[in-house]
């Protein structure tokens, strides 16, 4: 008997079943192939377009993640040079052959762009998302020469490019459109669900960031519906008493998409965090261990009090 | 047989545990953190208490269909360009592991957590054919460095402080400078990263474990915060999963339910940073990824725990949360129980996989709060688990002589009721006398391991049988 004959005759026996009984191989055939939903989180349900984002961008902000959000790709470059000024970091970047990061107009920056996978060596690495689940914040990658998997690791600093249309409300709507793409029951060699920055609680289960993946998770949202919110948000900046001094509010979503090429420095395109003034003890926290894990050379970072 | 246990020496165990005041003082992490993060996890999503309902339902209903889900498994995996290893006993998964490693000139393996690794002893079959195991989680690394087992299947040296893996660090990493700075937790990890980043670019296989496989796609899921495991699984051109086979779930959506209770339940979080679905080895036109895919599927006695009420233990998704809420793991830490898998679940599992005579007398340690099945994400009934073995363990004669005999004599007068009664009663008002003063004793005659290392409340001095009658007369 070979080692699978005998785990699968052992099994058998325990179950008191041969393995050809016909009812059983139809409930099984059945189950993979009807892909039923189980009990899907109300939070996810029934939302708007506008409220399938705000709760994408919570979630993801809760998970230590930075936003900024901009109206067309076109915008993008712009946004993530301002995040590595904003962090100290070198104008270099790594990314794949994606055409919805080739075709961005790099050149409006003074941004370092290489291809390829990443050896270790790069600071900072930039991805397409596949899509993004809102009932968490989470972002999916998959893996190919597109966007190499050694992007979302390696680099100290992982910027994600996410388009809001593909915000699936639910683990489940997600998994609707990994089939649309590759196949029922064929997946990409790896699909990667990122949800905020890498961590570790091991020592004294303090919350420690950056243990061996990215330090820093930074979405770039491109939403073309994306409101001007500058006014509202200053007031509630204003009600918390907390204007960061380095944040300019809104200034990207503000602008006019079609305004003429701005030199660089670009102004910045940070959202700030709208739930300054409703924080929770929990984020307290959260915001502690980011401040104990990040350089003391580093300038806070944009979701920081 | 791997099986390198001390379980059979629990009591020896937990009475060092209880007096080693380093252990006592980190041990104090469990019951402050783990709890209050489940908690608020369970509370903020109205669904969970259902969640969990779906999950046990949908463990059931695997393990059910085992046979067939793992043939369909084994299709799809083999059809993407993997390769699936049956090993029946943790022999024949070292035995596969150390061939793969063998045949593509390995020299070191960089390794993410994986108990299935520590319940077959991996790291020391390795290093016996030649391989040096290197482990990259940040707790499995400061364990591997110590040459100990994990005392918890989320957070390995959950029994450590800082002080003492500072000590490890400056031990170890001797090529850095030895004025440097590790008293914040920060530059800890920091040198971990440092020293690992070299590892994981030099490994040539990367062996990670899989906290479910999907039978619908052949894909095998593992959750991390570090990204560790994904670097051991990237890097290395060769990348093996070590699962056992209670780990099959139908279908992505029944993935999605378990992974819904799985962080929340674990560690608090909505979900875990990184979540990881892996299916075959690199495609043709990747750049990056392994290029040789395995499953080692172990066995290890759990097809024939499918045949008999242990079969629920099968669904367990190595949470933690039963021990993260146990008084006795919160007393004693992971150590004491003497194999792999500690705590409420460990009880449970252990002697169906090492033997009722080697892991025995686990069951015991339990006061029976019951407040591991009452956050148990599959709602495996462990109480009553721990009662079979405890049964069990009474029939086949392997209770202590103690406990035998303690039984044999309250037995005695359990059969003769009015002498039950005198001599209870005399019991209980020569207690109360003697402890009226402080309520309680520090010491007992013939009870010293219970007054050790706790109190034992005096008697108020009345039965409950004497106030039971009493009450009834009254009414
Ligand atoms: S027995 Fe339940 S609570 Fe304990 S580890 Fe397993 S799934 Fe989690």
């Amino acid at each position: 008997m070979t080692p699978r004959e005998q785990i699968l005759s052992t099994i058998r026996r325990s179950l008191g079943a041969t393995g050809a009984e016909a009812p059983r191989r139809t409930i099984v055939a059945d189950r993979l192939k009807g892909h039923g939903r189980g009990v899907i989180p109300a939070r996810a349900q029934g939302r708007s377009p506008e409220g399938l984002i705000a709760l994408f961008v919570e979630m993801a902000e809760a998970s230590a993640a930075t936003v900024a959000t901009v109206r067309s790709a076109d915008e993008a470059p712009a946004a993530i040079a301002e995040f590595l000024r904003a962090h100290n970091l070198p104008a270099a970047l790594r990314r794949g052959d994606d055409a919805r990061l080739v075709g961005l107009p790099w050149e409006r920056t003074t941004i370092d762009v290489s291809t390829g996978r990443s050896f270790g060596d790069d600071a900072a690495g930039v991805s397409a998302a596949f899509g993004a689940v809102a009932e968490t914040g989470t972002l999916a990658l998959v893996s190919g020469p597109d966007n190499p998997t050694t992007l979302n690791f390696l680099p100290d600093n992982h910027i994600v490019l996410v388009d809001a249309a593909d915000i699936a409300a639910t683990y489940e709507d997600l998994w609707g459109e990994v089939r649309g793409a590759y196949g029922a029951g064929t997946m990409p060699r790896t699909v990667n669900w990122i949800t905020g920055p890498s961590r570790s609680a091991d020592i004294e289960q303090i919350l420690l960031m950056g243990a061996h993946g990215p330090r820093r998770l930074h979405i770039v949202l491109v939403d073309p519906n994306a409101v001007a919110e500058t006014t509202e948000m200053d007031a509630t900046l204003a009600a918390a008493g907390s204007t960061p001094a380095e944040t300019r509010v809104g200034s990207t979503l503000a602008g006019d998409p079609k305004a003429p090429e701005r030199d660089a420095p670009t102004p910045p395109a940070g959202k700030p965090d709208r739930r300054e003034a409703d924080r929770g003890h929990e984020e307290d926290e959260l915001d502690e261990a980011l401040d104990e894990s990040f350089p003391a050379s580093d300038p806070p970072s944009q979701t920081q009090p | 047989m791997n099986a390198h246990s001390t379980s059979p020496a629990f009591k020896e165990n937990a009475h060092r545990a209880l007096h080693d005041p380093a252990l006592q003082r980190a041990l104090g992490n469990v019951e402050t953190g783990f709890i209050g993060r489940r908690k608020s996890a369970a509370d903020k999503l109205p669904e969970f208490e259902a969640l969990r309902d779906s999950a046990r339902d949908i463990k059931n209903h695997t393990l059910a269909h085992l046979d067939l889900y793992l043939e369909a498994y084994e299709a799809k995996v083999t059809a993407a360009g993997g390769h699936v290893h049956f090993a029946p006993t943790a022999d024949d998964a070292t035995a596969i592991v150390a061939d793969i490693c063998r045949r593509v000139g390995a020299k070191t393996v960089a390794k993410g957590k994986s108990m299935i690794s520590e319940e077959i002893e991996l790291n020391a079959a390795l290093e016996a054919a030649g391989v040096q195991p290197v482990e990259t989680d940040l707790g499995e690394y400061i364990i591997q460095l110590r040459g100990e087992r994990p005392s918890h299947i989320v957070a390995p040296v959950i029994h450590l402080n800082r002080d003492q893996i500072e000590a490890d660090f400056r031990r170890v990493h001797t090529k850095l400078p030895p004025e440097r700075d590790l008293s914040a937790p920060e530059s800890l990890l920091a040198e971990a990263r440092g020293a690992l980043r070299e590892k994981f670019l030099a490994a040539d296989v990367g062996i990670t474990g899989a906290n479910f496989l999907v039978a619908e796609t052949g894909t095998s899921i593992i959750v991390t915060n570090e990204g560790n495991g994904d670097l051991s699984q990237t890097l290395p051109k060769v990348h093996i999963v070590l699962a056992s086979i209670e780990k099959l779930v139908p279908t992505l959506e029944d993935a999605s339910q378990m992974l819904r209770v799985l962080a929340r339940s674990a560690t608090g979080q909505e979900i875990t940073v990184y979540t990881t679905f892996s299916t075959g080895p690199r495609r043709p036109a990747d750049v990056d990824g392994p290029e040789e895919y395995h499953v080692v599927l172990l066995d290890n006695g759990r097809s024939a725990m499918l045949a008999g009420e242990f079969r629920e233990m099968l669904r367990c998704i190595r949470c933690a949360a039963c021990m993260n809420h146990c008084p006795v793991y919160h007393a004693v830490g992971g150590h004491a129980y003497g194999w792999v898998y500690p705590g409420p679940m460990g009880a449970v599992l252990s002697p169906s996989l090492i033997g009722v005579d080697k892991a025995g007398h686990l069951p015991n340690a339990s006061t029976f709060c019951g407040r591991c099945e009452s956050v148990c994400p599959v709602r495996i009934p462990l109480p009553k688990l721990m009662r079979h073995w405890r049964e069990r363990e009474f029939e086949r004669n392997l209770s202590p002589a103690p406990v035998r005999s303690g039984l044999a004599v309250w037995g005695f007068f359990a059969r003769r009721p009015r002498l039950y009664r005198f001599a209870t009663r005399a019991a209980m008002g020569a207690l109360s006398l003697l402890g009226r003063r402080k309520g309680r004793f520090g010491a007992l005659p013939l009870a010293g391991g219970w007054t050790d290392t706790r109190d034992f409340a005096a008697p108020e001095g009345s039965t409950f049988q004497a106030r039971w009658s009493a009450e009834r007369r009254a009414r």
